[in-house]
């Protein structure tokens, strides 16, 4: 069967008329989405920027006209639909969430996984992986020292034996693309008495809660896959405004204030795990290519490792130095144990190739072992 | 700026606006469409728009001095060919050749570090550099001479609609559109409007949704899942890959087809193919039909015996595969694409030789047999129940029928399984993926109920997309231009409104 090609001619003022229509109706329609989308847009131009201002001149057209209501339940109508259930045998009841000034916290969970502790009599010795990249061996070296100095004032530490159940979650580093999340899965995958669940979402971060809520998200995650060991990453999409907690206003990124505030955010976050006793290891971010995008993430590095550093079961794990070269610049490429030139880095100076993912799979996967019995299958 | 996005229709209700307001003035108009090609471009990343003009001025001025010259016009076609592939391979293949060329010359106990370089792939790199290379070759083999107007040449190499991801126009075919001022009016206005909002569904609502919640993840580490979330992956990248390429294929014949320009088709529903060959006769037809025209034949094609056709078929899929990336799993699928169709073109050229007066194939109805029950007990049952069916038909229905319907099972299966080593990283990860298909030990997991019901609306949209257009456009037609203003407004927001917030990158934008 043959589409019908009518050689009708239109007129082309019938074509304009009907994208004029367009773009009336459907920012109109669609405003709350799409003023949030363009605030999310890294690359903004005068498209961009004149859908952001006529969404929100459409909002206020809506709360103007008290058609804002109809939009909502409107709009939660096509959330649920996209919501799809799962097809799933046994789901938990979700949690209610309690919202207090933009930052969600949740009463008592329901359900709590327990993690074994110190009922074992006799620590096992930790088994040290001898066959980690000689390329990443000093660094492992510099974090055993230093963990080493964190935990001369616990050594009587009990391992966490397994069964672990491992929930990854974070922003595109830890979503397909970004070079980091499967790596680590598949890695995790390769020990004893290990399930492992990941979540990345590109774009997300703990800024901008209407975009996605990492409170929420894993909330729902928790009920669903009931982890007791949590791998998370966040921060490239966060040097961006975030509301204060106390006054509902915007604060910008390097405004005083900014820090506090996002700190919050941070402790929010890691009381959700700690609440359902999951053992918490917050992945810092890696060193970038553009030298104040790196800074900005260098100084969310120091508020997660101050965060982390304040809570019994978390722990900070850093990888700035791990892709940076010997002058602790950024690098593109490094070299492998043979002395090979391996990319690294992707073209956006952001983001993974799948060697770095390995790289510091390792790293964490060591990191781990401190704290908990990991065996290669 | 992409086309799924709100603010390309604002980019396009601008440009579409000043493309028929320019019109009467043919020079303005040219000018007009250049420069919102090249300010499409820069918006992306304005870096490279230096580097799309100078291959538009290698290329201009190349066709014009192998028309010229009377001597050495192969040597000249060869050169120009060459700045293209160079250009082409250091931004796309760059690393991978040069690891691989380390790995070689370490073998001869050399130890040698190529220089590293900080690479981007510009977008669209692939299919302007094909628009030029076509060009030139027409040129040489004088299909159509060279073009004076290096503003006429500019907007067929940038042309906005079809730069990031084709079709692949040819030159003969895009530049008389220009002349006098191009068309007057929109031809087929419904049928690309159509078009448009098809393409915008399929990428936004099914490609999107089932790429973040099940192909990319399961793909990735597969053996993670369980054997039915493999199986509805598996499922799922069959209709993502389509979907994605073929809608934004839509999108960009729709857009240009509204600025009133014609484009190539670039898929002819090709998961109704009822065999490989005919799956590649459908399937993204520019970039097959390019490597045909400039690669296959002058290679010799099908003209200097069998042994080499089917090297020449070989070497033409492995060199599909290496476009769309510098990675083994795109040359491995390449290679098995190449040897379906040597194995298919093999059994066909036997059948040839073994009836060579029949008209319908023996051994192509003994695979249709077979299908259907195997054997040829049930071959011969089926020709007798034929016989007593259409006992004065010389071709029977039946055969017919089950023939193609068998070929279709057949070439579904091939082209389900080849997609695994297309998507996946790695063919270690490709063997991991089949073997996790039927891996049935693994604990059942839960999957979004969507995702079925995506699957099934999406094969649906693959039997039925012609008739679905048709039925659209007859639909549209009988508006009058206000009602089919708010009619298309509203489609469009239904559409946006299934749409998931994170849109994944189009995948042939890495290609």
């Amino acid at each position: 069967m043959e589409i019908i090609n009518i050689k009708n001619e239109t007129p082309p003022i019938v074509a304009i008329f009907v994208f004029i229509m367009i773009i009336i109706i459907l920012p109109f329609c669609e405003s709350k989405r799409f003023s949030l989308l363009q605030k999310q847009e890294p690359n903004q131009n005068i498209f961009t920027e004149t859908i952001l201002k006529y969404s929100l001149f459409s909002e206020s057209i809506k709360s103007k006209t008290g058609l804002n209501e109809y939009f909502e339940k409107e709009q939660e109508f096509w959330v649920k639909i996209k919501e799809s259930p799962l097809a799933s045998k046994g789901k938990t009841e979700e949690i209610p969430i309690v919202i207090e000034e933009n930052i969600k916290t949740i009463p008592e969970e329901k359900e709590e996984t327990t993690i074994p502790s110190g009922e074992k009599e006799e620590p096992k010795e930790e088994t040290v992986q001898e066959e980690y990249l000689p390329i990443v061996q000093p660094i492992i070296n510099a974090i055993n020292e230093s963990l080493e100095e964190g935990l001369n004032n616990n050594d009587h530490i009990v391992k966490k034996e397994p069964p672990f159940k491992i929930l990854i979650m974070g922003d595109s580093f830890m979503a397909i693309g970004g070079g980091l999340g499967d790596p680590l899965e598949r890695t995790l995958l390769g020990y004893k008495d290990v399930s492992v669940n990941r979540y990345g979402r590109v774009s997300s971060g703990l800024t901008n809660q209407n975009y996605l809520n990492w409170n929420t998200t894993a909330i729902n995650l928790i009920n669903q896959y009931t982890p007791n060991v949590a791998i998370v990453i966040f921060g490239a999409n966060d040097d961006k405004g975030i509301v204060s907690s106390e006054t509902g206003k915007t604060i910008w990124y390097g405004s005083p204030g900014w820090n506090e505030e996002y700190a919050k955010r941070v402790n929010s976050f890691i009381d959700i795990l700690e609440k359902n006793n999951i053992t918490l290891f917050w992945v810092g971010l890696p060193i970038m290519k553009d030298k104040t995008f790196s800074e900005k993430m260098n100084n969310l590095n120091s508020i997660y490792e101050a965060e982390v550093s304040k809570r019994s079961n978390a722990y900070y794990i850093p990888t700035w130095d791990i892709l940076a070269d010997e002058n602790g610049n950024y690098a593109t490429y490094m070299k492998d144990s043979t002395g090979k030139s391996k990319l690294i880095r992707t073209s956006d100076g952001v983001h993974l190739q799948y060697y770095a993912g390995y790289l510091i799979s390792d790293v964490i996967i060591l990191e781990m072992q401190k704290i908990m019995i990991l065996e290669k299958e | 700026m992409i086309f799924p996005t709100i603010e390309f229709f604002l980019f396009f209700t601008i440009v579409l606006t000043l493309n028929w307001a320019f019109k009467p003035w043919p020079l303005i108009w040219r000018f007009f469409l250049l420069l919102s090609s090249y300010y499409f471009y820069a918006l992306w990343d304005e870096r490279f728009l230096l580097l799309l003009i100078s291959v538009t001025l290698v290329n201009f001025l190349g066709a014009l001095v192998i028309e010229k010259v009377n001597y050495f016009k192969k040597f000249y076609l060869f050169l120009f060919i060459l700045i293209n592939l160079f250009c082409l391979s250091f931004f796309k293949y760059y690393d991978f050749f040069r690891t691989g060329a380390e790995s070689v010359l370490e073998k001869f106990g050399i130890f040698y570090t190529f220089p590293l370089f900080d690479i981007i792939l510009p977008l669209g790199l692939s299919f302007y550099v094909f628009r030029a290379i076509s060009y030139i070759a027409d040129v040489y083999s004088k299909k159509i001479p060279a073009t004076k107007s290096l503003l006429d040449f500019s907007i067929y190499v940038s042309f906005f609609p079809q730069l990031f991801s084709g079709p692949i126009s040819r030159a003969i075919d895009f530049l008389p559109q220009l002349k006098n001022g191009g068309a007057k009016k929109i031809d087929d206005f419904h049928k690309n409007l159509t078009l448009i909002i098809l393409g915008l569904f399929k990428k936004i609502v099914i490609s999107s949704y089932l790429i973040l919640n099940i192909t990319d993840d399961v793909f990735a580490v597969p053996e993670n899942h369980s054997a039915l979330v493999v199986w509805l992956a598996l499922l799922s990248y069959y209709l993502v890959i389509y979907f994605d390429f073929s809608g934004y294929s839509d999108m960009a014949i729709g857009f240009a087809g509204l600025l009133g320009f014609e484009s190539p088709i670039n898929f002819n529903t090709p998961y109704l193919a009822t065999s490989i060959k005919d799956f590649w006769r459908r399937w993204h037809i520019t970039l097959s039909s390019w490597i045909k025209d400039y690669v296959y034949i002058p290679l010799g094609g099908n003209r200097h015996g069998l042994i080499v056709k089917y090297l020449n078929l070989t070497i033409i899929m492995i060199l599909i595969g290496l476009w769309h990336g510098a990675s083994m799993n795109y040359i491995i699928w390449g290679g098995i694409q190449g040897i379906g169709l040597v194995i298919f073109n093999l059994r066909h050229d036997i059948e040839k030789k073994l009836f060579p007066n029949k008209k319908e194939h023996g051994i192509r109805d003994i695979f249709g047999g077979g299908i259907q029950g195997i054997g040829l007990v049930i071959f011969n049952l089926r020709h007798d129940i034929e016989k007593k069916l259409f006992p004065n038909k010389k071709e029977h229905g039946i055969r017919d029928i089950f023939g193609k319907i068998s070929g279709w099972i057949f070439t579904f299966a091939f082209i389900l399984f080849s997609w695994v080593f297309f998507k996946a990283r790695t063919s270690e990860i490709a063997i991991t993926y089949l073997k996790s298909l039927f891996d049935f030990n693994r604990p059942i997991e839960s999957f979004q109920l969507l995702i079925p019901i995506y699957i099934i609306i999406g094969f649906f949209l693959v039997f039925f997309e012609k008739q679905i257009i048709n039925i659209m456009v007859r639909i549209k037609e009988k508006m009058p231009w206000p009602i089919l203003g708010i009619y298309i407004a509203t489609l469009l927001v239904l559409v946006f409104k299934l749409s998931q917030d994170i849109m994944p990158p189009f995948i042939y934008f890495d290609f």
